[in-house]
């Protein structure tokens, strides 16, 4: 029965394995790797990250020093305790479960498990100074609930074995050859020295005692240590002793097994689809090798999309991001790393899911600054997600604030300029998430701010933007002041000049009126984006506004 | 407002104009700790001649040929005037002061005692002007007589056209031509400033050239627009003139104009290497005056500076640069508050005729000062010791219609510093 259900669950494993081996492989046609690019492989990263979990160190030395212990502690079960079957022959020949060392080992491994994953749960529970992605918040907690429920119920299970009264028998039947006098003797010490629970009422006297533990060094000791290594085990059988005779009848000892045996094949099931497939992931995005500064500039970059899932969203990225400012202000989520990347895989799985608008608006102001991916301790390489990501979005259709402007007339912009006004009067706030900053236009609607212009034409002449490229720009700085003096803001949010301005400020610099030029531009480009979030947000299209 | 800064001066200069950077270049000169301070400089908007005397009388509309004829007769007609304050010799003195700063900063000049150049102008037409940049010597009236000269614009260029010129000046050089030169690439506006970089381009300059000479044969003089080169316009002049092989000139035109930010660079460049502190972008707030010091405050944006100055001079400009201000009542001194010259009621600011040759009351408006440029109250005393007032803010100084104002705030600002720099050693 155990070795069918294993073999199935086994089965079943590789089956999944299998099928989300294909998932990734097919989605990498994403990441427009060139044929030509050879797969180069880190080895050196790939062993640090692995056995070492180095970059984790680099990230926070807490936090490395928990995962590693309950890394550790895991394999020690996951080998020695669980497989024992299969390794005890290999490396141990006198293997006991019951025996120290083993016996202490696994009650203190457990422990670490347990300890670390309640942990865990805790601090992802109550958010505690961590950034993490709602979508995900409950998906990551299941595993780590299941992990701390297989070790709970195997402490439970062992303590419902060490009092167990028919486990006892069973052991006696078959390793001695005692009579029924020397089994109370047998029973008087187990009970005093290994907390077995026995129903009926045993009355010691010292000579029992002593005979009974004679009998003990001749047939018990030499598979069973003292339970006093077993720590834990026998603080819960202190707690579960006054239940003994429910625990012994009913067999709920073999009750736990099963349930402690299913969870094991449950997690080798659902390992390939769950967040632990970051076990495998890790050591393989750490062993791709790094870009250097010569394959961006080549703009080579690819990358291999089956490294996205090593991610544990652990929110360090985000932390550290560059722009977590915008994030403050505009409540995109999409602007920090540990959500972009979710919002990704949910573009692998469902385009029409996301909301593309708002991904190319957060992955467009990331300013490619490498400090997620110098600290991602899975080893992602996100600097060329970023990278690939926006070259995709393009292709996929979503375009920034500025590529729609551009691409709108200035009949179609007025339209729809006007639809989302007055938008912004019905929702109030114009912003993706919950406003708090106010980024509406000010000097450009107080006329004192503009009205000394003298058209003199100086900050058009000083514009370095219209020295460069003098084609590309519909209007000049003072054309734009000309237009504010007709009461036309909305005309010059659309134009070139506002979303091509440099903000170098030799406009306002050289101004002989002491007109705040840049500072009425940048507004202007706020305004003119704040428009654009909101056409793109509603999608507000031609058919809409001819209604 | 979160900054305080303090500065200790000898001498502090309001006003970032032409009168201001003389002032500051001479106080400078004479081993002065001077401060600048104001508002952003308008000079971008100066044509870069340095006029005296243009035309006197203005009712008679008479172009003055030579200045110190003219000088004369003012004086004897305006005894309130800034010219008539000092004598010839200081006041020719200033200028060639003046002659010698822009030579130290590379910005080459030419005058001609006694007389004035009438120099070619963006509408054909030809200003008297005293001392003008080498790089216009060329465009004189004298110079272009009967000459074969090709004028040369620009596509996209707004506010000069060649030909506009050529048919203007038809009289004197009948056989004049113009020219336009498509500049490769740029298909839209051009702007004064562009253009100007793209005559410090070898490759540019190679380009217009051969256009030039391929199109035009025997010609005596090209003018182009004033716009060759912001920085050595001279040195790609003569680069111009060796490659064409005729002799070049540039024609100042209407604002922005390069020769007035060469001007302004020209200065700026000095009071850098003078270690003159400046005050940019700062809205001057006078405190109070003890002990024959005047404590200020410049007011930025976003930092307040403390000035403490033994001297000081205004030159804040008129009413676009700040200096003056225009109620509905009358018209105000911004920073002192002093007494200003004003018509008594706002209907005589104006005549009725327009362009009346005598010009209008208001144009006489400003700050009425001693012979040594200490604006003085109704008694004829000075309002404080060590103030004074220099440029288009002084009264009875009608510079737009006797194209006197570089004349006048160069000659004032000069006088002025020198007066301050007498009474501090003399003080001493």
């Amino acid at each position: 029965m155990i070795e069918v259900s294993f073999y199935a669950a086994i089965i079943v494993f590789i089956i999944g394995a299998g099928i989300q081996f294909f998932r990734l492989n097919k989605n990498k046609d994403f990441s427009n790797p060139k044929k030509s690019n050879r797969p180069q492989y880190n080895i050196k990263g790939f062993f640090l990250n692995t056995f070492l979990q180095a970059k984790l160190f680099k990230a926070g030395k807490v936090r490395w020093a928990v995962h590693f212990v309950l890394f550790l502690s895991f394999l020690y079960l996951l080998i020695v305790h669980g497989l024992h079957a299969v390794t005890a022959e290999l490396f141990f020949s006198d293997y006991e479960p019951t025996l120290d060392p083993f016996q202490f080992l696994r009650n203190v491994s457990g422990f670490f498990v347990l300890a670390a994953g309640i942990a865990f749960i805790v601090r992802r529970s109550f958010n505690l100074r961590i950034n993490q992605d709602k979508r995900i918040k409950i998906h990551g907690l299941i595993t780590v609930i299941v992990i701390v429920l297989l070790i709970g119920s195997g402490f439970l299970l062992e303590a419902s074995k060490i009092i167990s009264e028919p486990i006892f028998m069973e052991m006696v039947e078959e390793y001695s050859d005692i009579d029924d006098e020397e089994l109370i003797d047998l029973k008087l010490h187990w009970k005093d020295n290994y907390a077995v629970f026995f129903q009926e009422d045993l009355q010691s006297a010292p000579e029992q005692l002593e005979n009974g533990q004679v009998l003990n060094e001749e047939y018990c000791l030499y598979c069973h240590s003292p339970i006093k290594s077993a720590g834990i085990s026998r603080a819960v059988v202190k707690a579960i002793y006054s239940a003994g005779q429910w625990f012994n009848v009913n067999r709920i000892d073999k009750a736990l097994y099963w349930f402690h045996y299913g969870l094991c094949l449950i997690i080798l099931i659902c390992l390939p689809f769950s967040r632990l497939l970051h076990i495998f992931l890790i050591p393989f995005s750490s062993s791709q090798k790094k870009k250097t500064v010569h394959d961006y500039q080549k703009s080579s970059v690819s990358i291999n999309l089956a490294t996205l899932y090593a991610c544990t969203n652990c929110g360090y990225c985000s932390q550290v991001c560059n722009i977590y400012p915008n994030y403050q202000i505009n409540r995109n989520p999409d602007v920090l790393p540990h959500a972009k990347i979710e919002s990704v895989k949910g573009l692998l799985k469902d385009p029409s899911s996301i909301n593309k608008w708002q991904l190319n608006a957060g992955n467009g102001a990331c300013t490619l600054c490498y400090k997620c991916t110098d600290i991602c301790p899975s080893g992602i390489d996100l600097q060329s997600l970023w990278t690939v990501l926006d070259k995709k979005l393009g292709e996929m259709g979503a375009v920034d604030n500025n590529d729609l402007i551009n691409e709108t007339s200035l009949n179609e912009w007025m339209a729809k300029e006007f639809i989302s006004n007055q938008k912004i009067k019905q929702d109030g706030s114009p912003n993706c998430g919950t406003s708090s900053g106010n980024l509406t236009s000010t000097l450009a609607d107080r006329i004192e701010s503009f009205e000394n212009c003298i058209q003199c034409t100086i900050c058009t002449n000083v514009c370095p933007i219209l020295g460069y490229d003098s084609n590309g720009i519909d209007m000049t700085p003072h054309q734009i002041m000309n237009l504010l003096r007709l009461g036309e803001k909305h005309l010059a949010t659309s134009t070139r000049m506002v979303w091509s301005c440099l903000t170098c400020y030799a406009c306002q610099e050289n101004c002989p009126q002491e007109i705040q030029v840049t500072d009425i531009l940048l507004e202007l480009r706020n305004a003119g984006g704040m428009t654009a979030d909101i056409i793109q947000k509603n999608k507000l299209t031609e058919k809409l506004i001819n209604k | 407002m979160n900054n305080q800064e303090q500065i200790n001066c000898d001498l502090l200069v309001i006003g970032r104009g032409f009168a201001g950077m003389v002032a500051v270049d001479r106080a400078s000169a004479l081993g002065l700790k001077t401060v600048q301070a104001g508002s952003s400089s308008s000079l971008f908007l100066d044509s870069g001649l340095i006029d005296l005397l243009g035309v006197y009388p203005v009712n008679k509309l008479r172009i003055v040929k030579d200045p110190e004829v003219s000088l004369a007769m003012l004086k004897t007609d305006i005894p309130d005037h800034p010219y008539s304050k000092i004598s010839n010799k200081k006041l020719f003195e200033s200028l060639y002061f003046l002659f010698d700063s822009l030579n130290d900063a590379d910005l080459a000049y030419e005058y001609q005692k006694g007389e004035n150049f009438f120099i070619l102008t963006a509408a054909g037409t030809f200003k008297p002007s005293f001392m003008v940049p080498k790089t216009c010597l060329n465009g004189c009236a004298k110079n272009l007589n009967n000459k074969r000269v090709l004028f040369v614009d620009f596509k996209g260029l707004k506010g000069y056209s060649a030909r506009q010129i050529s048919n203007v000046v038809h009289k004197l050089c009948p056989r004049s031509s113009a020219l336009t030169i498509e500049v490769p690439g740029r298909s839209g506006d051009m702007t004064p400033m562009m253009l100007a970089g793209l005559f410090e381009d070898d490759q540019f300059l190679a380009m217009i050239t051969k256009i030039i000479r391929s199109k035009i044969d025997n010609i005596d003089l090209v003018g182009f627009p004033a716009m060759c080169g912001i920085n050595n316009s001279l040195e790609i002049v003569e680069q111009i003139e060796k490659m064409i092989g005729c002799a070049c000139f540039e024609i100042p035109g209407l604002p922005p104009s390069i020769p007035g930010l060469r001007f302004k660079n020209a200065f700026e460049k000095k009071m850098s290497q003078n270690n003159v502190t400046v005050l940019n972008k700062a809205k001057m707030r006078f405190d109070s005056f003890k002990d024959h010091t005047f404590f200020m405050t410049a007011v930025n944006r976003n930092m307040n500076t403390s000035i403490q100055a033994k001297g000081v001079i205004l030159a804040t400009g008129r009413f676009q640069g700040g200096g003056l201000h225009a109620k509905r009542g009358l018209i105000q001194e911004s920073i002192f508050h002093l007494p200003v010259y004003q018509p008594e009621r706002r209907n005589q600011w104006y005549d009725l005729n327009f362009f009346h040759p005598d010009g209008h009351a208001v144009n006489q408006a400003g700050i009425e000062t001693n012979e040594m440029f200490q604006p003085v109250d109704k008694k004829n005393i000075p309002e404080y010791d060590n103030l004074y007032a220099a440029g288009s803010i002084l009264a009875c100084n009608d510079w737009v219609r006797l194209k006197s104002g570089s004349g006048v705030s160069c000659v004032s600002a000069v006088t002025a510093v020198d007066h301050f720099y007498a009474r501090l050693k003399g003080g001493q």
